[in-house]
């Protein structure tokens, strides 16, 4: 899920990340929800992914990561060939 | 339950697909073939094998044997009775849906829903909280069932009420820890299994790391993957590898996800609140160390310390009697079709046992795409 808006303790949006956000709004096809980030591992950014379960973010994932495991099965299919 | 999934298209590709498969059968047909015997831990691995068809895409001497992963399907028989009985007292009980249907020895809790209890089932263990503060004068009490991707989310709630002074909600603690479950399973000198599938969003609270004891006191190669049919795949593949040539060790094949280290956030919240304590799990029986309680500073959220409940012997059969071979089932020494029961009395409309019930149970998976062994 897609972060698209970070939320204060009172709903309203957080600007900047000493606003200390504790919610989040994030966006999955097309469809909008808000998640908690009581647990996450690393406070997301707008644009970030996050791993949801239950209703709280457990795991930030920057879109740059997201496809790390992709490349390393390409290196460990081209080592054993 | 189940987390979201991040790029399924990019981890579905077909020809990432075959390749891994031609990987895997190079490297059963270079060692004779011989059988090797997989466990995967997690009802969501369970659902996303059957689901993606990876089982005829196996050689047929690797054998995927389901464990006990299926947080419903582990609540025992004592606890399910417990629920029900609960549900009958002026009081509201919010759960997760998938346990409204587990069949107690007096009927299910939507069963007694039928019959006027008030029983609401949540997404969240935060909407608890909103349903509390909407019935002040009605004790809230949420069923809190689950593994380690779940119960911090637990217990950030009760933070939460503790935070606002919320004094009519309580839990009936029911979670289990994955690590207690596994030492019981490869303990057992008749376990067949080579290898471990390691919960991919459990792995991503507790960590890699958490599985090094299985490999240190069982020698027990561990992987941890995804649940995309590439992510499913490459699993196999490494822990093939490991089998094979007689290595063990942890490989961590999920690492967009999962850190060595785990989450510490979660892990810390899990800590504030919770502590460990022995829990009984069907299949499993009592196990040391493998559930948790409310520390003394929450110990008013525990239900039990607000309402005195019956004896178990009062409330429950056991599972035997039942005649019902989840437990067996869930510690991977029987196959869903070798029970009597499976298909016949049990089914996903009618269910008998909780295996056939949940989502992720492995009943009701091999019930719905006709998987065999």
């Amino acid at each position: 899920m897609r972060v698209k808006k970070l939320l204060s303790l009172s709903g309203e949006e957080c600007l900047y990340a000493s606003d200390s956000p504790i919610a989040a709004v994030v966006e999955v096809n097309g469809v909008e929800r808000d998640v908690r980030l009581d647990i996450v591992d690393i406070l997301p950014k707008v644009g970030d992914y996050v791993i949801v379960h239950a209703g709280f973010a457990i795991r930030t994932l920057p879109p740059e990561d997201a496809l790390k495991d992709l490349e390393l099965i390409h290196q460990a299919l081209e080592q054993s060939s | 339950m189940n987390a979201s999934r991040l790029f399924e298209s990019d981890y579905r590709k077909p020809e990432l697909v075959a390749s891994l498969r031609q990987h895997i059968t190079s490297l059963f047909d270079a060692n004779g073939n011989n059988h090797v015997f997989f466990m995967e831990v997690c009802g969501t691995h369970t659902v996303s094998i059957f689901r993606h068809g990876i089982r005829p895409l196996l050689p047929s001497s690797l054998h995927l044997i389901s464990g006990p992963g299926c947080p419903v399907c582990v609540t025992s028989q004592q606890d399910i009775d417990a629920f029900v009985w609960l549900s009958r007292q002026k009081c509201i009980i919010t759960t997760f849906g998938d346990l409204m249907r587990v069949p107690g020895t007096k009927g299910s809790l939507q069963d007694a829903r039928a019959a006027g209890a008030q029983v609401l089932p949540v997404y969240s263990p935060m909407d608890v909280i909103s349903v509390a503060q909407e019935h002040s004068d009605t004790l809230t009490v949420f069923l809190a069932v689950g593994f380690e991707t779940t119960i911090p989310g637990i217990a950030s709630m009760l933070h939460e009420a503790k935070r606002l002074k919320i004094s009519n909600l309580a839990i009936y603690p029911a979670m289990k820890l994955m690590l207690p479950a596994l030492h019981a399973i490869f303990s057992d000198t008749a376990c067949k299994v080579q290898g471990l599938i390691c919960p991919g969003h459990v792995s991503a609270i507790i960590g890699a790391k958490a599985y090094s004891p299985l490999v240190e006191q069982y020698g027990i190669p561990c992987v941890i993957t995804g649940f995309e049919p590439v992510d499913i795949l490459r699993g196999v593949y490494h822990l093939t590898e490991m089998v094979l040539n007689g290595r063990s060790g942890v490989y961590n094949a999920y690492e967009r996800v999962v850190s060595w280290n785990g989450n510490l956030r979660a892990l810390d919240m899990m800590q504030q609140v919770f502590m460990p304590q022995n829990a009984n799990w069907r299949g499993l029986g009592s196990l040391p160390q493998s559930g948790l309680g409310l520390r003394a500073e929450y110990a008013d959220f525990d239900v039990r310390n607000r309402i005195v409940f019956p004896e178990p012997s009062i409330m429950s059969t056991s599972e035997t009697e039942r005649g019902c071979m989840c437990g067996e089932i869930l510690k991977g020494k029987a196959s869903p079709v070798s029970c009597p029961l499976f298909g016949k009395v049990c089914t996903p409309s009618k269910p008998f046992g909780p295996c056939m019930v949940s989502t992720e149970g492995t009943c009701a998976a091999f019930f719905r795409y006709g998987g065999q062994i």
